[in-house]
């Protein structure tokens, strides 16, 4: 294993191990404010379902193309298991921003506001890796995309969350109104 | 199809769809498509609806049909 392999992994396990920080600290936060982790309405649940189908009708049908792509067609676009995180981010995508267009992504007691915070944090901490990466000219190897693609993805998908949630917040602030 | 009758219920008792919502243990949100029509609440969350703003489910919820 190379010094810049060492270096990825070693990103890779210090960018989970903050997540778990994150969300530990959101957790007692949500636990002093009373806030049960699973805390949604019934109509809440419901829709988490059906942003949950669409999610899982997404990925069947990124996994698919990609593997007629990579598999029928012989173009391999991405280095073996950056395309199935492309896939899996997509999805993750889909279903956020799903159960944000439905009211049911905040639980019952928590607001859009910490939401925002959050995401903003998470999406301004890839830009720096993402900069780093391009100036190295990292994202392209022999014409595939390999695991510096990750942070840009990342970012990417923390801002369509992000944008999600402003234009959510926005359209009920003018519902409110009238 | 709209539920005008919950609508003016709650109006009637000056409430809010969010002191509403926060009284029976939803989102706002739900209240607001539930007068919509938008959602079919549970007969559970009916019913809840139905104590905190004092009615019936039949004045509330029975819809004659066309």
């Amino acid at each position: 294993m190379d010094g810049k392999s060492m270096a990825w992994y070693i990103g890779f396990a210090v960018g989970i191990l903050a997540v778990a920080v994150v969300c530990m600290v959101v957790r007692a936060v949500q636990k002093r404010r009373g806030v049960q982790p699973g805390d949604y309405d019934e109509r809440q649940q419901v829709q988490r379902g059906v942003a949950a189908q669409r999610a899982f009708v997404t990925l069947l049908l990124l996994l698919c193309v990609n593997g007629i792509v990579s598999g029928a067609l012989d173009v391999h676009w991405a280095k073996p298991g950056v395309d199935s995180f492309l896939c899996m981010f997509a999805s993750v995508a889909v279903f956020v921003v799903e159960c944000i267009r439905r009211d049911a992504y905040f639980t019952v007691k928590q607001t859009p506001r910490s939401g925002i915070a959050i995401f903003t944090v998470v999406t301004l901490c890839q830009v720096p890796a993402t900069i780093m990466h391009a100036v190295d000219g990292d994202f392209v190897h022999n014409g595939q995309l390999t695991l510096s693609v990750i942070n840009p993805a990342c970012m990417v998908l923390f801002a369509i969350v992000l944008v999600a949630i402003l234009i959510k917040r926005h359209e009920d602030r003018q519902e409110d109104e009238e | 199809m709209k539920n005008l009758k919950l609508k003016a219920a709650r109006a009637g008792r000056d409430m809010s769809q969010q002191q509403l919502a926060e009284a029976v243990g939803v989102s706002r949100q739900t209240i607001n498509a539930i007068e919509k029509g938008d959602y079919n609440p549970t007969i559970k969350l009916c019913l809840a609806i139905c104590r905190t703003l004092g009615c019936t489910l039949d004045e509330l919820f029975w819809t004659e049909e066309e």
